[in-house]
């Protein structure tokens, strides 16, 4: 397990990040320190630049055609501040900080190979480890994502087989097999019920003292219960940044959230 | 008029269906004979000598093998190649035009491979090798593997279309390299289309009658380099129907007909069990 971490300490300073796609912009000059209280949660409407604000900090945008972007992201991973934009910094290969910045989809998207492989896969591409330390983790993760129980006795199974709340705690797992520091989730109750969602959030809570976590929510009332922070946008901006003590009283969020929208 | 509809297809698969059948009824009942007559051993012999009664089509049957074999060994790993490049390795601006340039090579007419490979292939062969005249088995393998490339490729890629971009940004979000996904991850889950592909390559390879007959010399002999001249199956049908319409020699046809009718049949039917089975496996899951 992962040593708690240090609080209120900023672990991302952004400076000037401005994202395009084929010439129209998506987010504009976005000057940020985020601090280490919790959960942070993004709330805007659609199309606000929520999730490309997610997929700029494990550098995902690059993977769309039409990407342009400048400014400066400073994340704190193992060592020290690491601008994760330099491109030709040696230290930080882009695979190496998408290992360390992990990321949930919307939609569970698992692997087309069996429950274990879809963690056993990646960790042995990525880290090498080597058979016997991966099947340590492996344990350890699906324990840390309370699926363990439901899946041992088929591990060997398609992991499309199983439901999609079990297959979205299957990706969280999977990341967190590869020890990851930030955790970057994307709407990832967005495809499951209410019981499975619930899951998915309690199991956050859980894991929000040993990975810093940032997420993308639609629900105003998710976004209550689980963010140690929230971080609304409007039209590729940051509007404001919430404390906790701010988004307690829902009326009070309600009203400063029409206010904004 | 949706009825009318339905009954013609109805007519015309029945139709299809029947034509099929008779073709192998036509074939078996013309080689009938052989058996009837004891020719049967002939007709598995070594030697190709119909003016001292001697029809053996083996080697016809083994240049047949060694064509589309080595066909398929030059073709089917500069396909998958095509597509691993297509598909994420080469640079993505180059991707489409390499499509578009498979996609065009299946409707240049087999005849044009043929002619061209008569004129530069089978020179360039006997000028630098010394051995043969060039019409060789090297020569109508490196032909007829470019025929058979649009085939594989096309096959390969369609699956993987199917695949990669549903897999590409997970893996790319996992930190997995390009190279690791494609041959971990896409090509393991392609395994239909890697299969199939090879399937109907060598069925395509089998069936071409074309490449061989302008570029393999058309020798009746057990090839024993890749430098001696052979007479595939199809070859020898189109050579001998030109010459000959009688005899047992005629008859001989026949067989190399039968033959080569079950082969494609065995082709088809082996395809359509694999994608039953790839059917059955995606329901499942």
């Amino acid at each position: 397990m992962e040593p708690t971490r240090m609080k209120h300490q900023p672990f991302c300073i952004i400076k000037n990040l401005q994202v395009s796609f084929h010439g129209r912009t998506v987010l504009q000059k976005i000057n940020l320190t985020l601090s280490d209280s919790g959960i942070i949660v993004l709330v805007g409407p659609s199309g606000s630049g929520k999730t490309t604000f997610l997929r700029s900090l494990n550098r995902l945008n690059e993977h769309y055609p039409g990407y342009s972007g400048s400014g400066k992201i400073e994340l704190k991973l193992p060592g020290s501040m690491q601008d994760i934009q330099d491109i030709h910094s040696t230290d930080l290969e882009v695979t190496e900080l998408r290992r360390q910045v992990g990321m949930v989809f919307q939609t569970p998207n698992v692997l087309p190979v069996s429950i274990a492989q879809n963690i056993n896969l990646p960790l042995k591409l990525v880290t090498g480890l080597d058979k016997v330390e991966r099947e340590a983790r492996l344990i350890e993760v699906l324990q840390e994502v309370h699926l363990w129980d439901e899946v041992k006795d088929r591990l060997k199974e398609s992991s499309s087989r199983l439901s999609g709340g079990q297959q979205q705690r299957l990706c969280l797992a999977r990341v967190l097999a590869l020890k990851p520091k930030v955790l970057l989730l994307d709407e990832p109750t967005a495809s499951l019920d209410f019981k499975a969602s619930h899951r998915i959030e309690d199991l956050l809570i859980e894991l929000q003292d040993r990975y810093q976590i940032i997420a993308v929510s639609h629900s105003l009332r998710q976004a209550r219960r689980i963010a140690g922070q929230i971080l609304v946008m409007k039209e590729g901006q940051i509007e404001h940044l919430l404390k906790k003590e701010q988004f307690e009283d829902l009326e009070m969020l309600q009203k400063l959230l029409d206010e904004i929208f | 008029m949706s009825k009318y509809v339905e009954t013609l297809l109805k007519y015309a698969t029945v139709f299809s269906a029947l034509i099929v059948l008779v073709l192998f009824g036509f074939l078996t009942y013309f080689t009938l004979p052989l058996f009837a007559e004891g020719q049967i051993t002939e007709l598995f012999s070594l030697h190709w000598r119909p003016f001292h009664g001697e029809f053996g089509i083996l080697p016809m049957i083994a240049g047949t093998l060694a064509l589309a074999i080595s066909a398929l060994l030059i073709a089917y790993p500069l396909g998958l190649g095509i597509c691993l490049f297509v598909h994420g390795l080469g640079p993505r601006w180059l991707a489409r035009p390499i499509l578009l340039l498979i996609h065009g090579m299946t409707g240049i007419p087999t005849v044009v491979y043929g002619f061209v490979a008569v004129f530069l292939l089978v020179p360039l062969l006997r000028n630098n090798f010394s051995h043969g005249s060039g019409f060789s088995l090297l020569a109508a393998s490196l032909t007829l593997s470019i025929l058979i490339l649009p085939t594989i490729v096309l096959l390969i890629n369609s699956q993987l279309e199917q695949i990669v971009p549903k897999l590409r940004l997970t893996t790319t979000a996992l930190g997995i390299s390009r190279i690791h996904e494609l041959t971990r991850i896409s090509l393991p889950a392609a395994s239909y289309g890697l299969l199939a592909a090879a399937i109907l390559g060598f069925g395509r390879a089998v069936g071409d009658t074309l490449i061989a007959l302008m570029v393999a010399g058309n020798a009746a002999q057990i090839p024993g380099s890749a430098f001696d001249s052979i007479r595939t199956l199809t070859a020898h049908i189109a050579l001998v129907v030109a010459t000959d319409s009688q005899s047992t020699t005629y008859h001989s046809l026949f067989a190399c007909g039968l033959i080569l009718f079950l082969t494609t049949a065995s082709v088809n039917l082996l395809l359509h069990r694999i994608k039953h089975r790839a059917c059955r496996e995606t329901n499942y899951e």
